[in-house]
């Protein structure tokens, strides 16, 4: 039988660390893995069906290049539904699975957002964007519940 | 070995390494420090700094390490807790210009709470928690990660 297929998307650092707990998910699904292009995530091509989209520019700043990336970032991330089209999206945020998510949710593709386990009483910006139309939001820690009354917890993923 | 992580995020962290580099100057530590930096630049000559370091390689220095020093990043934490190592914690600071907000605070008040790392809250406070941590011994992190992987899998099966 055709395994189903799943994307999960995330950006560098404690976000993509947490979707890679998820491994079993891995090895159950027809996975794809899509992250930043960054020195570490490019060393984990041998070992992961993944692939990647712009890093974020850097300072924090909404500069220029901030929306020249997040332009690309989203004709990438429809170029890639297009080519993996997945029953459902699985993220763990942050802002690089924002287009992802909006343009599966057009293509009427489920979204699911895992927040940071960093997030334990505070909301989040990416968080808040998608929230409105997840159709399931999971939360790591009680406390932050009350920011997203819609959300399930289900403890850490770590 | 004293391991320092300072993640992946695209802003600097100097405040751990200027505190370093200051003991060491001061002949207050005498023992290797790596330093995995990612976009913060230093120059010290008492570390061994490299930017970005490919998992296993990562893995090989939180093994190898006495102590890590480590920004309260959640996946820089949870490594050294899963290995049971001791670990000192210092949050980003968004006043400081070293995150986009505070939240490295929460992570750190609770694993600090829960006894899993020693919290540097004042960057002055380094040396003595240098001093505390072989006394040490930190909490048990138990995973309880499989029911997130249920309830997903469960979903998945569904749609």
């Amino acid at each position: 039988m055709k395994k189903k297929k799943i994307l999960l998307i995330c950006s560098d650092g404690g976000h993509l660390a947490q979707t890679l707990e998820l491994q079993e998910l891995f090895d159950t699904y027809d996975y794809l893995l899509v992250t930043e292009a960054t020195p570490v995530t490019l060393s984990l091509a041998d070992k992961y069906n993944i692939k990647y989209l712009r890093p974020r520019s850097e300072g924090n700043k909404r500069s220029i290049s901030f929306f020249v990336s997040l332009f690309i970032n989203s004709f990438l991330s429809l170029r890639i539904l297009m080519s993996h089209f997945p029953k459902v999206i699985i993220t763990t945020g942050s802002h690089t699975a924002v287009p992802m998510c909006y343009i599966g949710k057009l293509l009427m593709i489920k979204v699911v957002w895992i927040l940071s386990f960093a997030r334990i009483s505070t909301k989040a910006k990416s968080a808040d964007l998608v929230y409105p139309f997840a159709d399931k939001f999971i939360v790591q820690w009680e406390p932050v519940k009350r920011f997203y009354p819609n959300s399930i917890y289900l403890g850490g993923i770590y | 070995m004293i391991l320092v992580v300072l993640g992946t995020f695209h802003i600097e962290f100097k405040r751990p390494l200027t505190e370093l580099h200051k003991l060491c100057e001061l002949g207050k530590i005498n023992e290797e420090i790596v330093v995995q930096s990612g976009h913060t630049n230093f120059e010290s000559e008492y570390f061994t700094i490299i930017p970005f370091i490919a998992p296993d390689k990562l893995d090989e220095l939180y093994n190898r390490a006495r102590v890590i020093i480590t920004h309260a990043g959640t996946g820089s934490i949870i490594k050294g807790i899963k290995k049971g190592k001791k670990l000192i914690a210092i949050a980003r600071l968004h006043e400081k210009g070293e995150h986009i907000d505070n939240h490295q605070i929460e992570i750190l008040n609770e694993f600090s709470n829960q006894n899993y790392l020693l919290a540097c809250n004042d960057i002055d406070s380094l040396y003595s928690k240098l001093n505390e941590i072989d006394q040490f011994i930190p909490s048990t992190y138990i995973s309880s990660k499989q029911k997130i992987v249920n309830f997903l899998k469960e979903y998945i099966d569904n749609i």
